[in-house]
């Protein structure tokens, strides 16, 4: 995989040497993806963005330990993981809700890495995206960004309910048109959930 | 992602998310993968890597020395080798009768944009070398005088040697010592020459308008200045804390004017500054540094001041590879 046109290898050598602008170029790519995958599991976006930034500052102290590898997408998502894991089990979420969170981070596509950090999948879901109208976009994320209401952006945008719908089942026919080849790694619900 | 509740609430509101999750239809999924990558695109890198980078320079500091920046440590050791080359290179040098005035080499030593450095030279003196700034004196060293000259800013600590006045030269001064504790500021793009003197006393040589060689004796406490246009020469009695604490990293700002600020925060931390209102360039700041990254620095000024800063980082010239210097915009509230 190549980050900023180099690859990903090459950073993760020179990371190990020390170079502090490999550290920052695999921080950049992959902070924003690895932030908002630990929100789905720790609900406190604070302690959320804690435990990635505690994570990085790790990764730098103990840099010289990182086995030669070609990429460090598995080994950050996995390590953010156990982190968030075991920041619930000090807070004392109970041990049944960490473990069915567990599962569902197996078996819920919506956890997948590829879904976090650029890769073919959200290029994909992002060109799809980018190329409905304007418009129809902001409703459309609107809607689930900030778990607004149909009503409430009807009201917020100053447009009918009648419209809010029409343009999100409008955006979404266009979004499973272009996503046709990889819905099925958005759909999967594993099926050994229980 | 529905329902964020507090962690007391926290059993309820992953009961929920699961619900929500589980149930989520064909076009729900999409929507929820749409606004991930929506949120992942909102999410704020930049203060984001400032603050890994503080916790990473705290640790550092906590770890190895309380009062040792990351920089001194690195000078420090490189004034040891420094050292030695210089005490091989005198020892090499043999007998001093016989040693012809030009038989000599020069040492130059280079502290860049956002680095300081601690030399030791080989008569024992220390010297603290500010960023951006230049030294260089011949080897071997200790002769009828100890000469060095001085592009930028050094703080010195003289060894005291009453056979061989230490001479501090630069641009058209000489600053003449033999033992003291003092500080030399002259950056060739600045108006001034400034001298301050915390111990012992020095002769401070320049040319007057008339172009005529004068000097000036300065007590401890005074602190001179020296307009490099109308050649005056101011002396004062003050705290001189806020011209020489730099050495000791710490920065130290006394109705100090914003372009003053301005300009140190360039030296010391190889950005660039600008200032885009005319109305805040009389603001004056006070305020104490202490070992703090620039991201720190630049929060501090701004929770305590009407203006507001914008930070942007360098970016690789993809022509010559080079990476230009970050820009920090202070601008008017």
């Amino acid at each position: 995989m190549k980050i900023n046109g180099i690859e990903e290898r090459r950073l993760i050598n020179r990371l190990i040497d020390g170079d502090q602008t490999a550290f920052e170029l695999l921080f950049r790519f992959y902070y924003p993806g690895l932030l908002v995958f630990a929100k789905q599991l720790i609900f406190d976006p604070t302690e959320a963005e804690n435990i990635v930034q505690d994570f990085f500052v790790n990764l730098w102290v103990n840099r010289a330990k990182i086995k030669d590898s070609s990429s460090l997408k598995g080994y950050f998502f996995t390590s953010i993981k156990n982190r968030a894991f075991n920041y619930l089990k000090r807070v004392k979420v109970r041990e049944h809700i960490i473990e069915e969170l567990k599962q569902l981070t197996e078996s819920d596509s919506l956890f997948q890495p590829d879904v976090f950090i650029e890769s073919e999948l959200q290029n994909k879901i992002k060109t799809a995206l980018n190329k409905l109208p304007r418009r129809t976009r902001e409703i459309f994320v609107l809607s689930r960004t900030n778990g607004l209401t149909n009503d409430e952006i009807a009201e917020k945008l100053n447009i009918s309910k009648r419209t809010v719908e029409t343009q999100i089942s409008n955006a979404l026919k266009v979004l499973r048109i272009d996503l046709k080849d990889y819905l099925f790694l958005l759909l999967i619900l594993g099926v050994d959930l229980f | 992602m529905q329902e964020r509740g507090e962690i007391k609430d926290s059993d309820k509101s992953y009961s929920k998310f699961f619900n929500y999750r589980k149930n989520l239809s064909e076009d729900e999924r999409i929507r929820e993968a749409g606004a991930l990558l929506n949120e992942i695109k909102r999410v704020d890198v930049d203060s984001a890597y400032n603050k890994v980078k503080y916790k990473i320079d705290k640790q550092y500091s906590i770890s190895v020395n309380k009062t040792l920046t990351w920089i001194t440590r690195i000078a420090a050791i490189l004034a040891i080798p420094l050292l030695l080359l210089n005490i091989w290179n005198f020892m090499k040098s043999g007998d001093k009768k016989f040693l012809a005035e030009n038989n000599f080499t020069l040492q130059e030593i280079t502290s860049p944009i956002g680095i300081r450095t601690h030399v030791i030279l080989p008569d024992g003196s220390d010297i603290w070398l500010n960023a951006g700034s230049k030294m260089s004196y011949k080897i071997p060293f200790v002769r009828e005088t100890r000469k060095i000259n001085l592009i930028g800013e050094a703080f010195l600590n003289v060894t005291k040697n009453k056979l061989s006045p230490f001479i501090v030269k630069t641009e058209n001064t000489q600053v003449k010592v033999l033992g003291t504790k003092f500080n030399v500021k002259s950056y060739p793009e600045d108006n001034n020459i400034e001298i301050s003197l915390t111990e012992g006393s020095v002769m401070f040589y320049f040319r007057n308008k008339q172009g005529r060689k004068v000097y000036t004796k300065l007590k401890p406490n005074q602190h001179l200045v020296l307009n490099k246009i109308n050649k005056k020469v101011t002396v004062r009695n003050e705290k001189l804390s806020k011209y020489i604490s730099w050495h000791k990293n710490i920065l130290i700002f006394d109705d100090t004017p914003i372009q003053e600020v301005a300009k140190t925060l360039e030296r010391w931390y190889g950005v660039k500054v600008v200032i885009t209102d005319e109305e805040i360039r009389n603001y004056k700041f006070t305020t104490v540094f202490e070992n703090e990254p620039l991201s720190r620095v630049l929060e501090l000024l701004e929770l305590t001041s009407p203006i507001s800063i914008k930070y942007n980082n360098g970016k690789v010239n993809t022509k010559t590879n080079k990476l230009s210097k970050s820009i920090v915009t202070i601008s008017k509230k």
